[in-house]
């Protein structure tokens, strides 16, 4: 095989389209992001998280023919993946939930900023990381999984946008609107 | 996960890449859809507003017996509502494409509602030009001006008597009318006016008591009287308003 860390995504996708093989090289560039984010987001044990990422895989690999350059592969990618994890909360019949990492303090320091009532003293955060990861699990699943992808996927408004395709216009209101009912939450 | 793992599920399941004619049919058949709705909408509305051109407001009182009841017999709503339908099609269809996620509702609602309602008003044009269904909405307005028995008759005008007219309705059926007791505005427009219009009593057999004489603003060479038009049956039969004007305008003379 060539050396593949200088090709793009979109170099790579015209690979798969021509031989199967090369699609080892997006499960590699894509594997540990979309494991996070699907432990994230369903909250399983290895082995289901293991069948859903392979699962996924397949998918775009099937729908490889159906991507559009003018979009960002890695939207893409985790617009598959969310719509593989929605299918499977239906088909599970599971309430869906994130889970959140002890270092996942981004959020924190986004509502510190914004709101100025708690200090950045470590003990202040490891308490309110714990209160966080509360009431976020209280929200909706638009908000949580809108959150997710925001600070924890660190991904841009219009990536949002391409991924759970609702305008960039949706995107901001949501997070807004988020961040306000845990502030709110936080510290009422 | 070993990357293997899943390449031997491929092959083993003999998964291949759905082709990219699967997508285009897809893609080409929701603009196809689209453009679909978006000139039915468009029809539908034209439809909707040359009906309600033709509609006679001003004479409403003559109609039914309030205006909300003139509105509900007059108004197409069956057009305004599969306008309506046509737009939350053209909506939904229009989010279905690979773009249309990035638009707003407010901005996709909108404009649906614009490009139907201008293409709406275009096609409106060019029916009204082909006279169709122009023909249509005049033919029920002369009908709807013909039910003698509720005060009302119409048609084109043969004679000019003294104290009479003979008339020529949309059944071809002749009547004749006594004018002795309409006003000198009335014989004006009988003078200026090959179709009329007329709020009277029923007399007999085709021979009706005219109390007031109006135009009938339509087009004289779409005027075709033939034996198997039926006229619409009144609302409200015996019309207390037109019953009204009549006993006041003769009393008066």
């Amino acid at each position: 095989m060539h050396d593949i860390t200088d090709k793009t995504d979109n170099d790579l996708v015209a690979l798969v389209r021509q031989n199967p093989e090369a699609l080892t090289h997006i499960i590699d560039r894509y594997r540990t992001k979309l494991e996070r984010y699907i432990t994230r987001r369903t909250n399983v044990n290895n082995h289901d998280r293991e069948d859903i990422l392979q699962d996924v895989f397949i998918k775009i690999y099937r729908n490889i023919n159906d991507y559009d350059n003018s979009l960002i592969f890695s939207s893409w990618v985790y617009r598959i993946t969310y719509n593989h994890i929605v299918d499977w909360h239906r088909k599970n019949k599971k309430h869906i939930s994130i889970s959140l990492d002890d270092d996942e303090s981004k959020l924190i320091h986004v509502l510190q900023d914004e709101s100025g009532v708690l200090d950045s003293q470590e003990q202040h955060d490891q308490e309110a990381l714990g209160l966080i990861k509360k009431e976020i699990q209280k929200l909706s699943p638009d908000y949580q999984e809108i959150l997710m992808l925001k600070f924890f996927e660190d991904k841009s408004y219009e990536e949002i946008s391409d991924i759970l395709k609702i305008s960039t216009n949706s995107v901001g209101v949501k997070i807004n609107r988020a961040k306000k009912i845990l502030k709110e939450k936080i510290y009422a | 996960m070993h990357n293997d793992h899943i390449l031997q599920k491929i092959k083993e399941g003999n998964v291949k890449p759905i082709s990219r004619n699967v997508f285009r049919f897809r893609k080409v058949s929701i603009w196809f859809l689209l453009a679909v709705s978006t000139m039915f909408g468009a029809y539908a509305f034209a439809f909707f507003f040359l009906r309600t051109l033709y509609i006679d407001f001003d004479n409403w009182h003559y109609f039914a017996s309030s205006y909300n009841q003139f509105l509900v017999y007059n108004i197409p709503i069956i057009w305004l509502c599969l306008f309506g339908l046509s737009i939350l099609l053209i909506f939904y269809l229009f989010k279905k494409t690979n773009r249309g996620y990035k638009y707003s509702i407010v901005f996709v609602g909108a404009s649906s509602l614009i490009v139907s309602f201008i293409l709406g008003l275009a096609l409106s044009k060019v029916m009204a030009q082909r006279g169709t269904v122009i023909a249509q909405f005049e033919n029920e307005r002369i009908i709807s001006w013909t039910n003698p028995e509720s005060g009302r008759l119409s048609g084109e005008v043969l004679f000019i008597g003294d104290q009479y007219i003979l008339l020529r309705d949309i059944k071809d059926d002749v009547w004749n009318i006594n004018t002795t007791y309409v006003l000198d505005n009335s014989r004006e427009v009988l003078l200026n006016s090959p179709l009329i219009s007329i709020i009277g009593k029923y007399d007999y057999e085709n021979n009706f008591t005219a109390c007031q004489i109006m135009p009938l603003h339509i087009d004289k060479l779409r005027f075709r009287p033939d034996p198997s038009n039926r006229p619409r049956l009144g609302i409200a039969k015996g019309n207390k308003f037109v019953d009204d004007i009549c006993d006041f305008v003769i009393n008066e003379r």
